[in-house]
C-alpha cells in the first residue's frame, strides 16, 4: 500500500507579519496507483508568490495526470515532466499578464515526483529538496537546493529550463520525503552536511518520524491520526505535548532495533533537539510524504537511529568558522603547509632529474643513429671497397680499413 | 584596583571598568589569557543561521581623546548587552576593522559572546577607502564560507563610524557598496555610515542612504540601537527585512531612504 500525505503550514514569522502562507502542495493518485506529488514555495516573500506557488503545483500535477505517457517509458515521462514545468510557468505568466503585476512577484520554486511504488521520476527547481529512503534503510539526497553562483540566490521556476533538474532515480525507494526550504533546514541541519560532497544528510530521528514505513499503521482511521500527529508536530506550538513525538518515534524504532529503542529515545529526550529544531523554525513549512509499506526495509545498527555527536559536529564547524580561536590548529596547518611545500620541492627536483636523463638518452640515440647512417653512406659510396682493393688479401689491410674508417667517421 | 582586562587603575568598588566596559561581577565568566586560546564554546544549536557584522571604525588621530575612549567603552558595552540575548549570541558573528594610516582587521569574525575587549588607539590619517574595501572583502568571504558549509545566513551589515573626511580615494569603495546594495531584490549587504565630529555629510551620503549623524560622541546610544537591531534580526527569518527601531537621542538620519 502506498500511503501519502501533504502538510503546508504558515510559518511563525508570517503570523507575526500578517503574511499568508506561501507554500503549496498537491498530491494525486492515478488510477494505476502511481502517485504524482508537487510542492512549491513562494520566493522571497514576493507579493503574489503564494498565488504563484498554488498555480505551479495545481498546473503541473494536472498536466502530468492528463499527459502521462501510456508506455511508462522513463525517457518519455521525463520529457513530459519538462513540458509540465514549462506549462506551469506559462500559466503563471498568464496570471501575471492578466493581473498586470510583474512576473517576479509570482516567483516560486517547484518540485515534482512521480512514484510508481519502486522508482521515481522527478523535476526540481529552487531551494526545496527531495529525499528518498532506499531499501537498505539509508536516506539519500535525490535533489539539493538549486541556487545561483553566490550560493544564496534562489533560482525560481522562472529562471528557465537550464536551471531545472529533470531526471529519474535509479534505485528502489521505500519512501520519498519532499520538503520546502524551511523544513529542509530542520530535517537536514547543516552540521550534518557532507562537506566532501557538499550534500545534505538527513537527521534520522526527524526523517523517521515523517516517512519511516514502520510508523504507518494499517487502518484508514489510524492513518488519519498519523497525519494529524505529524501536522501537530510541525506546528511546533508551545502547547505541543512532546511525548506524542517521542511515543510515535519509539514505536517506529522498536520495530527496527527492539529493546534498544528505549535507550535511544531516552538519550534523544535529554537534549530534545528534534523538538527544539521544529519549534525554532520560523519559515512556512511543507512536507509531502509518500510511503510504500509493502516494500521490505532493512534495519540499521542501533547508533544509526540515535542522536549524532552534536558537540563534536559543532566543534568541527567552530574550528572552520573561527580558526583564529584555535591557534594550535593553525600551527598544525602551517606545519602541514610546510610539509606540502617540501613535498612539492622534492617532486619538482625529481622531475628535473628525469628530464635530464631523458635528454641524455635522446642524445645517445641520436649519436648511434648518426653513426649507423655514416657507415651506410660510406658503404654506398664504395669507400670501404676501394680501400680493401688497394690493400687486398692481408690481415693488415683489414686493420688499416677499420682504423681508416673509424678515423673518417670521427 | 587594577582592571584585569585592560590593566587600567579604577576605583575599588567599581562594578564595571569605565575604561574598557567589562563587568567585574563574579557571576560573569571572565575570558582569561588561557581560555582565550581554548576552543570556542559550542554556541550554535543544530541549524542556527548566522549573520556577519563588521564594525568599521575610524581610528585616525582626530579621534584622540574623549571620542576614542567613548568609542572603546561603547563597543565593549555593546558586546555585553547583545550577548545577553540567547539567539543573538548564537547567530551573530562580529569582526572589527579599523582604518587610520591603512586598514587592518582588529578582530576576525568571532561569536558575539566570545569577543575580547577592544581598545583602539588613534593614530594616522583616515584611509576610509581602504577600510571599506577590506570590510566588503571580509563579509563576502564570510558569506562564501557560510554558503560552502550550507549555513543559512542573514544579510551582512557593515557599520562604519568616522569623524572626518577620507584621506584616500574612496571612489572604488563607493562603487562596490552600490554594487553590493543593488544586487538581487534587497541587496547583498547593508552599509551604515555614522558621522561624528568633523565628518563630511556629502561623503557619507555618496556612500549609502543609511547615514546617521551623531550630535556628540554619544557612541553608547548608537551602539544600544545597533544591539537592538542585531537582536531583531537574530529572531527574524533569513531573507526577511525586519524593521530597525528608531534612532536614539542625539542621532539623526541624514536620509529618509533606508
Amino acid at each position: 500500500m502506498i500511503f501519502s500525505y501533504g502538510i503546508s503550514l504558515k510559518g511563525k514569522s508570517h503570523y507575526k507579519n500578517g503574511v499568508e502562507c506561501q507554500d503549496s502542495h498537491r498530491i494525486l493518485k492515478m488510477d494505476d496507483g502511481r502517485i504524482i506529488a508537487a510542492i512549491a514555495d513562494g520566493v522571497g516573500s514576493a507579493e503574489n508568490s503564494a498565488i504563484g506557488s498554488k498555480i505551479a503545483v495545481d498546473t503541473v500535477v494536472q498536466f502530468c495526470k492528463e499527459y502521462m505517457p501510456v508506455d511508462n517509458d522513463v525517457i518519455s515521462i521525463k520529457s513530459m515532466m519538462r513540458t509540465a514545468f514549462n506549462y506551469a510557468f506559462k500559466k503563471i505568466v498568464e496570471e501575471s499578464e492578466s493581473s498586470r503585476r510583474p512576473i517576479e512577484s509570482y516567483d516560486t520554486t517547484l518540485s515534482v515526483v512521480i512514484y510508481d511504488g519502486n522508482r521515481i521520476v522527478y523535476g526540481h527547481s529552487g531551494d526545496g529538496a527531495i529525499i528518498g529512503l532506499n531499501e537498505y534503510g539509508n536516506y539519500v539526497e535525490i535533489t539539493r537546493p538549486l541556487k545561483g553562483v553566490d550560493g544564496f540566490t534562489v533560482l525560481p521556476l522562472r529562471s528557465g529550463y537550464s536551471n531545472w533538474m529533470i531526471d529519474s532515480y535509479e534505485e528502489n525507494l521505500v519512501s520519498i520525503l519532499m520538503v520546502t526550504d524551511g523544513m529542509l533546514a530542520t530535517i537536514c541541519p547543516y552540521l550534518l552536511r557532507d562537506m566532501d560532497n557538499y550534500s545534505n544528510r538527513a537527521y534520522i530521528p526527524l526523517a523517521s518520524f515523517f516517512v519511516d514505513p514502520k510508523g504507518i499503521p494499517g487502518g484508514k482511521n489510524e492513518r488519519k491520526k498519523t497525519r494529524r500527529a505529524i501536522e501537530e508536530f510541525m506546528m511546533g506550538s508551545e502547547n505541543y505535548n512532546q511525548d506524542d513525538f517521542y511515543d510515535r518515534l519509539h514505536r517506529i524504532y522498536k520495530r527496527h532495533i527492539g529493546e534498544d529503542a528505549d535507550r535511544v529515545i531516552e538519550e534523544l529526550k535529554q537534549d530534545n533537539y528534534p523538538i527544539a529544531m521544529m519549534e525554532s523554525e520560523q519559515d512556512d513549512k511543507t512536507v509531502v510524504g509518500i510511503i510504500n509499506t509493502d516494500l521490505e526495509l532493512e534495519d540499521q545498527e542501533v547508533e544509526y537511529y540515535a542522536d549524532p555527536d552534536w558537540e563534536s559536529l559543532k566543534e568541527d564547524w567552530n574550528r572552520k568558522a573561527y580558526p583564529h580561536m584555535y591557534p594550535q590548529d593553525e600551527a598544525e596547518t602551517s606545519e602541514d603547509d610546510e610539509a606540502s611545500e617540501y613535498t612539492k620541492v622534492k617532486k619538482h627536483g625529481r622531475g628535473k632529474r628525469m628530464l635530464l636523463a631523458l635528454l641524455k638518452f635522446t642524445a645517445v640515440v641520436i649519436a648511434i643513429v648518426l653513426m649507423i647512417s655514416g657507415v651506410l653512406y660510406f658503404t654506398e659510396q664504395g669507400f670501404f671497397e676501394k680501400r680493401f682493393k688497394s690493400n687486398k688479401g692481408t690481415d693488415e689491410s683489414r686493420i688499416e680499413i677499420t682504423t681508416d674508417v673509424m678515423w673518417r667517421v670521427k | 584596583m587594577i582592571c584585569k582586562y585592560c590593566g587600567k587603575e579604577i576605583a575599588d568598588d567599581s562594578a564595571f571598568c569605565p575604561e574598557c566596559g567589562q563587568t567585574l561581577g563574579e557571576e560573569v565568566e571572565k575570558p582569561t589569557e588561557e581560555s582565550s586560546n581554548s576552543k570556542a564554546q559550542a554556541v550554535s544549536a543544530p541549524g542556527e543561521p548566522h549573520m556577519a557584522c563588521v564594525l568599521l571604525l575610524d581610528s585616525s588621530y582626530s579621534m584622540n581623546g574623549k571620542a576614542m575612549d567613548s568609542l572603546n567603552k561603547a563597543i565593549n558595552m555593546f558586546q555585553q548587552q547583545t550577548a545577553l540575548d540567547e539567539l543573538a549570541q548564537k547567530r551573530i558573528d562580529i569582526a572589527i576593522i579599523e582604518f587610520n594610516e591603512g586598514a587592518r582587521v582588529v578582530q576576525e569574525f568571532t561569536p558575539l559572546s566570545q569577543m575580547k575587549p577592544v581598545r583602539l588607539v588613534p593614530t594616522g590619517e583616515t584611509s576610509m577607502g581602504a577600510g571599506i574595501n577590506l570590510a566588503i572583502d571580509k563579509v563576502k568571504e564570510r558569506n562564501r564560507f557560510y554558503a560552502s558549509m550550507g549555513t543559512p545566513c542573514f544579510k551582512p551589515w557593515i557599520f562604519m563610524i568616522t569623524d572626518g573626511e577620507p584621506t584616500d580615494d574612496i571612489s572604488g569603495a563607493r562603487d562596490r557598496i552600490r554594487e553590493e546594495e543593488s544586487k538581487g531584490r534587497h541587496g547583498k549587504l547593508k552599509f551604515w555610515a555614522v558621522g561624528v565630529g568633523d565628518y563630511s555629510e556629502d561623503v557619507l551620503k555618496s556612500l549609502t542612504n543609511r547615514c546617521i549623524s551623531l550630535d556628540e560622541a554619544n557612541f553608547e546610544g548608537i551602539f544600544n540601537w545597533l544591539s537592538e537591531s542585531m537582536v531583531a534580526i537574530s529572531v527574524s527569518r533569513v531573507g526577511d527585512e525586519p524593521e530597525v527601531g528608531g534612532l536614539p537621542k542625539g542621532a539623526n538620519a541624514l536620509s529618509t531612504e533606508w
